[in-house]
């Protein structure tokens, strides 16, 4: 089997939360996460607001430091990384940020903000300006707009002008931090499957994430589920949905709404109890115990962990074991 | 329309926007009907003007808006020519308003209780201070805030983003109105708060004998909880329907290709089938049917004439020139 | 007409082998001109703006062609007496003693009256524009580059450095302005020169307080972190990302300031530590008046006046930029003027 792309090993990244420039505890915002990424995969990562799913990509990508752990591309450590190798996995490894509104640079015309990447690592090109309509049309726009301005275009062009700005690089490795979670859905639309042609024509690695279950299946091959900083269940995309292991992942997939009236009146409903659990003080043992219909003595002391139970399904769950 | 006991009826309603770009067109001849007892469903994407014609049933639409034409008839009477004062007497206790977003509902000063208590009191003369402190809790309770004896003391920043909603929920409901708008009510929270927020306003539904009307962009949502959906699309109702038939038999070219462009997790899909193009700027729009230049079906009368939502099966309506009769 | 003219331009550029790059040019700039039409706009609906720009403009061409104004009058009443229009001889001039009658009213040929001396006041007025302009021109320019700079990494940094630079400029900021510029001019013995200087010094921590905290939070932006992950280094992220998007409350502040230093250095002057007779200084001018308030009011009250405008300007038209150039409170000013 081929070597993995990306394996991340233990990570963990805390977060001091201050109170008048004391230390009064600590945000566990990703607490012990490992897994594998192949190349040429788009890995899935679900999970509610605030259960660490930035910030284990920000990780991913060295723009944040981990309190422990490594984060391992193409066999080197990131963080070891110095000068121009680091140069180097900052090319090939990219993000395309949540809000389309505020990640491009509203001074900057798209020519700026398109030929800083190529500046910035002296990409040799014959022509830049080709190049960058070439980028452009790549991503369905066109040579007209490349001297306006951000606030000249509509969300879902902003979108599409941060995925130009990555493919400028020609990355093998990127990360979508919910890419169409601010645009509505017939542009989603639009952009997705945009992502999904570029992954095919040019073998692109994709961590993606969102928290919208639905979006996370259409895109990838593997899911990982997220809570309050740890990964509790890993499966491949169709059996997640169709056989969930983990008492939270079918607590998600009965909450989520599904548009087809019949189904979703129908379908067995596990009703959400209590509420996510603070990440400065996660509940001991399992992180899920308190709101799980299932919770035994053994889970209240003791934290599951991330094992195989059957082939290519991982599951954190004392049930299984 | 169906007259059948009807709570809500909108009429030919326009509202303009007068800003330095121009005149925005928002809301573009909407005609609703909302029967009592049902929960309907307003439904389309960010800036169709779902939220400005639920203000406009309540008159709360910001400058440099205003209505510029059209009917709003609640329970029988015009809103739109009433007297301020009458007005103000119907918004909050005859029909209440849910915004989205929680925390600007709330006034971090306050606890929470006192803000629920308040609503009450801006209603209500000659109430004991001690009655009032009793339904807020009640009303907590009802809201399924856990521990409500205890919440009604605490600050909004003490509450979740969940519990804050439940807050707005409690003190949308505190004079039992008739009709409650709920304009996007869980956009901003994740779907295990969803479901439970859901559960609070059908569980309120059914014993306060309300109707209820949800504002939302989430498909999924309408075809879980409404009875009858209204699609909208750029000021306008394109179609209306009963929630079944809506989901298996789309009407309307927007309907469908709505429906096409989400992903279900219930199928397995290779693409989805984008809309081309993008909404229309309101400053200009296009002539006759607004969504023409996006409709594959689109022929010479759609870009001179605007269709009309008529009736072409019994309780469905479609504003689509696909679909005249004649 | 005038598409004739730019036809002819095109012509003639393409000729020179210069017609692409210009026509790429101006579709390069073509976003920046429209914005600048719509802040033009936005400017143009504020009256109090407007009135505030005017006087700023009539400030600054006083202060640059003073002397060529003066020069014109003088031209046009030698050629209305060689016609033997006027009776009197006169020539308007700052420094010349006896020109008029000691303290006398304003009239025809003197405006703005004369002082003790007999000098024209009309004259040293005007003449006093151009030392205004200069302190304040020389003061702001000095201070915004080292407040721009020590702000920008103060800012972006964080850590000691802002630590550091912060006491600094806290040090500087714990005195109030006149106080602290009174006191280093004094040291420095009075004089224009001296005024600039410590005008200078009080100056530029007030920048570096205002960019720090702009850059504390534009430096939260995303674009910020998206030109990290593309590996920008952190020189540029703080010239091309950070700095354009700051720039506009420096403008503001700056202007705002220009007032504000007019009136300081008036100040300064007035308590004689500013420039020394007979430079004609708007503050001296006051001062030497208030001896004869009561005969001759005008010769302190107008140069107090042009002071007082000119500091008004300034601030009118601070306001309205800041109004300007912020993109959202220009889209509300859009909506809440628009027509019913
Ligand atoms: N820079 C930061 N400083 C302090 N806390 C942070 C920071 N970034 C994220 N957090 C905290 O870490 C947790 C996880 O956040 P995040 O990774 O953004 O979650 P998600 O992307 O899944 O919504 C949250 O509780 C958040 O408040
Ligand atoms: N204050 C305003 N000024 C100008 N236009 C507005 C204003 N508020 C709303 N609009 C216009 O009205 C349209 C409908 O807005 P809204 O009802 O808020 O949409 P949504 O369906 O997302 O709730 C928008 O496209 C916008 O152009
Ligand atoms: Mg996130
Ligand atoms: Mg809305």
């Amino acid at each position: 089997m081929e070597a993995p792309l990306i394996q991340v090993k233990d990570l963990v990244k805390y977060f001091p939360v201050k109170k008048l420039f004391i230390t009064v505890g600590q945000v566990h915002a990703v607490d012990g996460v490992s897994f594998e990424i192949m190349r040429g995969e788009t890995f899935g990562l679900v999970g509610e607001s605030g259960s660490g799913k930035t910030t284990l990509g920000r990780l991913m990508l060295r723009l944040l430091t981990p309190t422990s752990g490594d984060v391992v591309y193409n066999g080197r450590s990131i963080f070891e990384l110095e000068g121009g190798e680091l140069k180097e996995f900052r090319r090939r490894a990219q993000i395309v940020f949540q809000d389309p509104y505020t990640s491009l640079n509203p001074r900057m015309t798209i020519y700026d903000i398109l030929s800083e990447p190529i500046n910035v690592h002296k990409i040799r090109i014959p022509d830049k300006r080709e190049y960058i309509v070439k980028l452009l049309e790549t991503v369905g726009l066109g040579e007209e707009h490349l001297y306006r301005y951000p606030h000249e275009f509509s969300g879902g062009q902003k979108q599409r002008i941060a995925i130009a700005r990555v493919l400028a690089l020609r990355p093998e490795f990127t990360v979508l931090d919910e890419p169409t979670s601010a645009l509505d859905v017939s542009v989603q639309a639009q952009i997705l499957n945009m992502l999904k042609e570029l992954q095919s024509e040019f073998k692109f690695t994709y961590l993606f994430i969102s928290h919208d279950l639905s979006v996370v299946k259409f895109m990838s091959h593997r899911i990982a589920v997220m809570y309050v900083g740890k990964i509790i269940e890993v499966a491949p995309s169709d059996d997640l949905f169709s056989e969930p292991l983990h008492p939270y992942t079918q607590m998600l997939l009965s909450a989520l709404p599904v548009p087809d009236p019949k189904y979703t009146r129908s379908k067995q409903i596990i009703k959400p109890r209590g509420q996510v659990p603070s990440a400065i003080s996660p509940p001991p043992g399992c992180r899920f115990h308190p709101r799980c219909p299932f919770a035994r003595e053994k889970c209240k002391a003791e934290e599951p962990e991330l094992r195989e139970v059957k082939p290519s399904r991982l599951v954190a769950c004392h049930l299984y074991s | 329309m169906s007259r059948r006991d009807e709570i809500l009826r909108i009429e030919d309603l326009y509202v303009h926007f007068y800003t330095y770009a121009g005149v925005v067109k928002a809301i573009d001849g909407v005609n609703m009907s909302v029967l009592r007892g049902e929960t309907y469903g307003l439904v389309g994407e960010t800036g169709c003007g779902k939220s400005v014609t639920m203000r406009a049933v309540l008159r709360l639409i910001p400058p440099p808006g205003r209505i510029v034409k059209g009917r709003v008839i609640f329970n029988g009477v015009n809103l739109l020519e009433l007297p301020e004062e009458e007005m103000r007497k119907i918004r909050g206790a005859k029909i209440a308003y849910i915004v989205q977003d929680p925390t600007a509902a709330l006034d971090p000063l306050y606890t929470s209780g006192f803000q629920v208590a308040e609503t009450i009191l801006a209603h209500e003369e000659n109430v004991g201070k001690k009655s009032v402190w009793e339904r807020v809790v009640s009303l907590f309770k009802s809201v399924l805030i856990p521990d409500a004896e205890r919440r009604v003391k605490q600050y909004p920043h003490e509450f979740s983003g969940g519990m804050r909603q439940r807050v707005v929920i409690a003190c949308a409901i505190s004079e039992k109105p008739e009709l409650l708008i709920a304009d996007e009510p869980t956009t901003s929270v994740d779907v295990t708060v969803q479901a439970q927020i859901l559960e609070v306003l059908e569980d309120l539904k059914k014993t306060q004998e309300m109707t209820m009307i949800l504002v939302t962009h989430n498909l999924g949502l309408v075809a879980q909880i409404c009875d009858r959906v209204g699609v909208m699309y750029a000021g306008s109702i394109v179609e209306v329907s009963d929630v079944f038939r809506l989901f298996e038999e789309p009407l309307h070219p927007y309907t469908r290709g709505l429906l096409n462009a989400i992903p279900h997790v219930t199928r397995t899909q290779f693409r989805l089938e984008p809309i081309p193009g993008t909404i229309p700027d309101l400053i200009n729009p296009p002539p006759g049917c607004r969504f023409h230049p996006r409709c594959k079906h689109a022929t010479g009368i759609c870009k001179r004439e605007k269709p009309k939502l008529r009736e072409i099966e019994p309780g469905r309506f479609v504003a689509c020139h696909l679909y005249r009769g004649d | 007409m005038k598409e004739k003219l730019a036809r002819g331009l095109n012509r003639m550029l393409d000729l020179m082998g210069y017609g692409e790059k210009w026509r790429e040019w101006k579709r390069k700039r073509r976003a920046m001109f429209e914005e600048w039409e719509l802040m033009y706009k936005a400017l143009k609906r504020s009256p109090l703006a407007k009135a505030g720009a005017a006087m700023a403009v009539v400030f600054f061409i006083l202060g640059i062609f003073g002397p060529q104004i003066l020069a014109l009058i003088n031209g046009l009443y030698s050629l209305l007496y060689s016609q033997g229009i006027i009776k009197q001889k006169i020539v308007l001039d700052p420094y010349k003693i006896f020109a008029g009658p000691r303290l006398g009213k304003p009239s025809l040929l003197h405006p703005f009256g004369c002082d003790e001396y007999g000098r024209d006041l009309f004259a040293r007025v005007l003449t006093g524009a151009r030392v205004s302009l200069i302190v304040s021109v020389v003061v702001i320019s000095l201070g915004i580059p080292p407040g721009i700079l020590l702000g920008l990494v103060s800012g972006y940094y964080g850590g000691k450095v802002d630590e550091f630079i912060m006491r600094v400029t806290d040090v500087f900021l714990a005195f109030p302005a006149l106080v602290l510029a009174m006191a280093i001019a004094a040291s420095l013995g009075a004089g224009l020169k001296s005024a600039i200087i410590a005008l200078t010094i009080v100056w530029w921590p007030s920048y570096v307080r205002l960019v720090r905290g702009q850059v504390l939070s534009a430096r939260e932006n995303v674009y910020v972190e998206a030109a990290r992950a593309i590996g920008v280094s952190n020189l540029r992220i703080m010239v091309k990302h950070i700095l354009p998007n700051i720039i506009s409350p420096v403008i503001v502040l700056a202007t705002l300031d220009f007032g504000t230093v007019v009136i300081l250095n008036a100040a300064l002057s007035f308590i004689g530590l500013g420039a020394q007779p007979p430079t004609p200084e708007w503050g001296r001018i006051v001062y030497d008046g208030l001896d004869y308030l009561m005969m001759a009011p005008w010769y302190s009250i107008i140069p107090g006046t042009a002071v007082f405008l000119t500091a008004l300007g300034f601030n009118l038209l601070g306001d309205g930029l800041r109004d300007v150039l912020d993109p959202r409170i220009r889209r509300s000013i859009e909506f809440a003027s628009g027509r019913e």
